[in-house]
């Protein structure tokens, strides 16, 4: 039988085993914190005035949010 | 994480958010004491909605790779799905909780929802799990 030394049994287990990328699945955290730093961009006015029209809507017919809701 | 993975978690969290809200509201516009079979009534909103959100976004996020696709039509359409799934479901069960007046006005207003949600808290989401 032959006796490996730690250095030999490391090296043969680095080469048996598949190579982790680690830079892949560690930094993914850190990428979304930057993203919500950065803000989103202001909705257009035409979007306000959408949502404007949605509550006028629901306040005409109240029943009409039951509607909605059944859909979201 | 797979970028499809990553677009189905991105649609399904609004409607996901959103439902508890919508069961308590029903609940409550059904709170009478009489029955309302309000577990007929909730299955578009907890077993249908959030699913078709999510698989929608997987399916913007493909027909994105080959061309330009705007999020807030795209997320509005997603209405002219839901809705005939909606009422044939309601005709199904008998639980028909629209009527034609709510619905001439609920339609377009659901449109408009659908658009804004999509354009602004979607692809936000979508942003921030880099597939935006």
């Amino acid at each position: 039988m032959t006796r490996l030394s730690d250095d030999q049994l490391r090296h043969r287990l680095r080469g048996a085993l598949p190579v982790v990328d680690h830079a892949t699945d560690a930094d993914l955290w850190p990428q979304v914190r930057r993203r919500i730093e950065r803000g989103a961009p202001p909705p257009a006015p035409t979007d306000w005035v959408l949502a404007i029209a949605v509550v006028v809507l629901c306040a005409i017919e109240p029943a009409a949010v039951n509607w909605l809701l059944f859909h979201l | 994480m797979r970028p499809f993975l990553r677009a189905y978690l991105a649609g399904i969290a609004l409607p996901t958010m959103v439902i508890p809200a919508v069961i308590v509201a029903l609940a409550l516009s059904h709170a009478g004491g009489r029955d309302a079979n309000l577990e007929r009534v909730v299955i578009v909103p907890v077993g249908l909605a959030p699913n078709a959100w999510g698989l929608w976004n997987m399916f913007y996020l493909r027909l994105r790779r080959s061309r330009e696709v705007p999020i807030g039509l795209f997320g509005a359409a997603l209405v002219l799905l839901l809705a005939p799934a909606g009422y044939w479901v309601q005709t199904a069960l008998g639980q028909m909780v629209w009527t034609r007046d709510l619905f001439l006005i609920g339609f377009p207003a659901a449109l408009a929802l659908y658009y804004l949600a999509w354009k602004h808290l979607v692809a936000r989401l979508n942003d921030l799990l880099g597939i935006g």
